[in-house]
């Protein structure tokens, strides 16, 4: 084993075997499936709210009786007890309901007036499901009063959904859904977190053999290159291992509590309930569903897996082996953590800004300044992950990825000028003047 | 017959382990080394000496190759040092460490296996200098959790175990109790009858007498003094003489006459110690002619300057030219 592959085993086994390593390595995906499984959890056991509405009926049209009739929330009971508004106000909470509900003398013109009082706030549903019913009953008789067929109505009610189809080269057109969104998001996001977690291990490691004194011991056996390249290698391997560990352990994971949650339910028909019901909750909320099972499916068929990661895999490791070197170079400038804040800053802020503007390449992901930016080898790493699932020519591709390539040969260079000096610096701190001049040193 | 005569040239030829020729060294705002020039003798101990900031490390590392030379040349067993030739040295530099959460037996094997070692060979050398250095029950502990003197033993193990034809130590004295520096100068004193070069940096003064065939003292990036300890010593002798006596002291000093320069004298019971330094063309032979029949002489020494005295003479020394230097550029 050569010099170099000695200090990446060293790298790799003594951070692949530290306790928090394992525990987080172990608890990620856990976690993941802890948070997967509390939102099933939480969609299927949200607490039902029970209660009774006094309704106080001023209008000349039989709201009242509407409500009771059309009423199909089991949750919600109506009354009508009291006809006084301040006596009724008085009584929320002390008598048999806890709210009021007012509908005014001409709700037909004037809907906004209607006015929920009460001393707990309803959830919003329930109060959705109220609205809604007002909505239906208010139309019905708006429609009678205009001599409209409730059919002819509906016929002439219209909703745009517009269905996207993308022609590919070959001709075939393909559904554009929603996926590349979802992925595009997560992989660049990954590809952050990453690129942020494992560069700042190298410069942790770089700024642990300054103050441990150990690096002129190391540097009198190899070049420091030689050990600078190792440390990188090393730690991103680590990064590789958590990956894959996290990848299959997910799986494993949710699979098995999916299946503990859903083996409660036991048989199929209450499972096949349960859905519906988050379904239904989901469409009462008004709100596009988190869980999409029909998403989930489509998903999984229309992403090609194997480009995604091999292009996680290869951005992931070009966007890290760049930034990896400048986090280095960093540790070499320090003499302990607390001083890096200075020089951290330059490093990590074309990643920060990565991250801000992918949201702008997710809403126009083959727009010049997307282009531009999956080309720039700091920026690339993420922007390109982002634009990758929308697909991306694949000229375009090679011509990013030889750019990063270029990128990180570059970066490595001018790291490993700062790191061999920067190194042997105890005691103080550089300053950009001093790091100009070492980079011209020969 | 002739094969004695073959042994004996053979024995005088001396050989040479290392040399530095001509090395300058700059950095961005001052020099470092000029013009700098050593030579190592094989089985020999060298002292490299000179005050802080005198350019010692920036050598050690040239030594090293942790930096280059802007010019000049290193040679290692008279040929121009190559990368190679690292595996044959051992360096214990002043600012040393280890990782602090490795396992002791870990970190060696690691350093061992990065000076070129096999596993197998580093596992037994390993084994030999940690019983050596009765370290052996550390194994598997943690270095943060040994004192520090203990982690100059690993060090200074580490430093040996691929047995190096040349050992390099900066200051490896400090951080010792009394007790372990002379069980690590008695290790040292064993390698060089085996054979080993050693390159021995320090301002510990008495230890470069006690340790030390030759040395170099480099002050203000020039080396100004080298050559053999015992050479340099009776060099830098000034004809001093202790002299113990008892009996009439005026009658002593008026039989040295104006032979001899009274330096210092003290007195304790009838017991009078003199230093006297010889003046003109007088011999010891004359000074005892004179006094023995006046006092009762119980001991005669000669002083040699101690290496403490004649480093801070000679520091002084070549600053002073240094100084004149400046000052003669100044009036042209």
């Amino acid at each position: 084993m050569g010099k170099i592959g000695l200090i990446i085993r060293r790298e790799y086994l003594s951070r692949v075997k530290k306790k928090s390593f394992i525990v987080m390595t172990i608890l990620g995906p856990v976690l993941i499936a802890a948070l997967y499984g509390s939102l099933i959890w939480i969609a299927v056991s949200e607490e039902v709210e029970h209660f009774t509405i006094n309704v106080i009926d001023k209008s000349e049209v039989g709201i009242y009786s509407g409500i009771v009739e059309t009423n199909k929330n089991s949750n919600i009971n109506y009354i009508n007890t009291i006809t006084d508004l301040a006596q009724a106000q008085a009584a929320i909470g002390d008598g048999s309901f806890q709210g009021v509900l007012f509908i005014p003398r001409d709700p037909l013109n004037n809907p906004s007036a209607i006015t929920l009082y009460f001393k707990k706030r309803p959830n919003l549903s329930s109060v959705q499901s109220i609205e809604w019913q007002l909505s239906d009953i208010l139309e019905s008789l708006k429609l009678k009063l205009n001599n409209i067929d409730k059919e002819q109505f509906d016929f002439v009610r219209t909703d745009v959904h517009i269905s996207q189809q993308l022609i590919k080269d070959n001709g075939n057109a393909e559904d554009v859904n929603s996926t590349p969104y979802i992925l595009a998001a997560i992989f660049g996001f990954l590809i952050y977190i990453f690129i942020f977690l494992y560069g700042v291990q190298v410069l942790r490691g770089v700024i642990e053999e300054k103050t441990n004194r150990i690096i002129e011991v190391i540097i009198s056996s190899v070049k420091p290159f030689q050990l600078m390249m190792g440390k990188i290698i090393g730690v991103g391997m680590v990064g590789l291992t958590q990956f894959v560990i996290w990848t299959l352990l997910s799986g494993v994971v949710v699979t098995v509590i999916s299946g503990i949650i859903m083996g409660e339910m036991a048989d199929p028909e209450q499972m096949k309930e349960t859905f519906e019901k988050m379904n239904q909750k989901n469409i009462e909320q008004g709100a596009e569903s988190p869980i999409d099972m029909q998403m989930i499916g489509s998903f999984l068929a229309g992403t090609d897996f194997v480009v995604m990661i091999g292009s996680f895999l290869f951005y992931f490791l070009g966007g890290y082996l760049l930034y990896g070197s400048l986090f280095a170079a960093v540790g070499a400038m320090v003499d302990n953590e607390s001083d890096t804040q200075q020089f951290t800053l330059p490093v990590t802020l074309p990643l920060i800004f990565s991250i801000a503007i992918a949201q702008y390449v997710l809403k126009n992901p083959d727009g010049s300044m997307a282009v531009f930016f999956s080309m720039f080898p700091l920026t690339s790493p993420i922007i390109m992950m982002v634009r990758i699932p929308f697909g991306v020519p694949w000229w375009e591709v090679i011509l990013s990825a030889s750019f990063l390539v270029i990128g990180f040969i570059l970066t490595t260079w001018l790291a490993s000028k700062i790191y061999r000096i920067g190194i042997l610096m105890y005691g103080k701190k550089a300053s950009y003047k001093d790091i100009w001049k070492w980079l011209f040193y020969s | 017959m002739f094969f004695s005569i073959f042994a004996q040239t053979n024995k005088h030829r001396t050989l040479i382990i290392f040399s530095a020729k001509n090395i300058h060294k700059s950095y961005a705002k001052h020099i470092a080394l000029q013009d700098v020039s050593i030579s190592v003798e094989k089985g020999k101990i060298f002292g490299l000496l000179g005050p802080n900031g005198a350019g010692k490390t920036s050598l050690l590392r040239i030594i090293n190759r942790i930096t280059a030379p802007d010019s000049g040349e290193c040679f290692f067993n008279e040929k121009v040092m190559t990368a190679d030739d690292l595996n044959r040295i051992g360096y214990l530099p002043e600012e040393r460490g280890l990782y602090k959460k490795m396992k002791t037996g870990e970190q060696a094997m690691y350093l061992a296996q990065l000076r070129g070692l096999s596993s197998r060979e580093a596992k037994t050398q390993i084994k030999i200098w940690f019983d050596k250095l009765d370290i052996g029950s550390w194994w598997n502990k943690k270095i943060e959790d040994l004192s520090k003197g203990m982690q100059q033993k690993v060090q200074f193990a580490i430093t040996v175990l691929h047995k190096p034809d040349l050992l390099i130590l900066d200051e490896p004295f400090s951080g010792f109790d009394p007790i372990n520096a002379s069980l690590i100068k008695n290790e040292i004193l064993e390698l060089k009858n085996n054979g080993t070069s050693v390159i021995f940096s320090t301002h510990n003064m008495s230890s470069v007498e006690e340790l030390c065939d030759d040395i170099a003292l480099i002050n203000q990036s020039r080396n100004i003094l080298s050559g053999n300890v015992k050479e340099i010593r009776s060099r830098y002798k000034t004809n001093t003489y202790a002299i113990r006596f008892k009996g009439n002291v005026i009658q002593f000093t008026n039989a040295l006459w104006t032979g001899a320069k009274i330096l210092d004298k003290q007195t304790e019971d009838d017991v009078h110690t003199f230093h006297l330094e010889l003046l003109f063309n007088s011999t010891l032979n004359g000074l005892l002619q004179a006094t023995l029949p006046v006092v009762e002489i119980i001991s005669v020494s000669e002083i040699v300057p101690s290496m403490n005295d004649i480093f801070i003479k000679a520091v002084g020394e070549s600053e002073g030219k240094i100084i004149e230097n400046i000052q003669t550029n100044l009036t042209e």
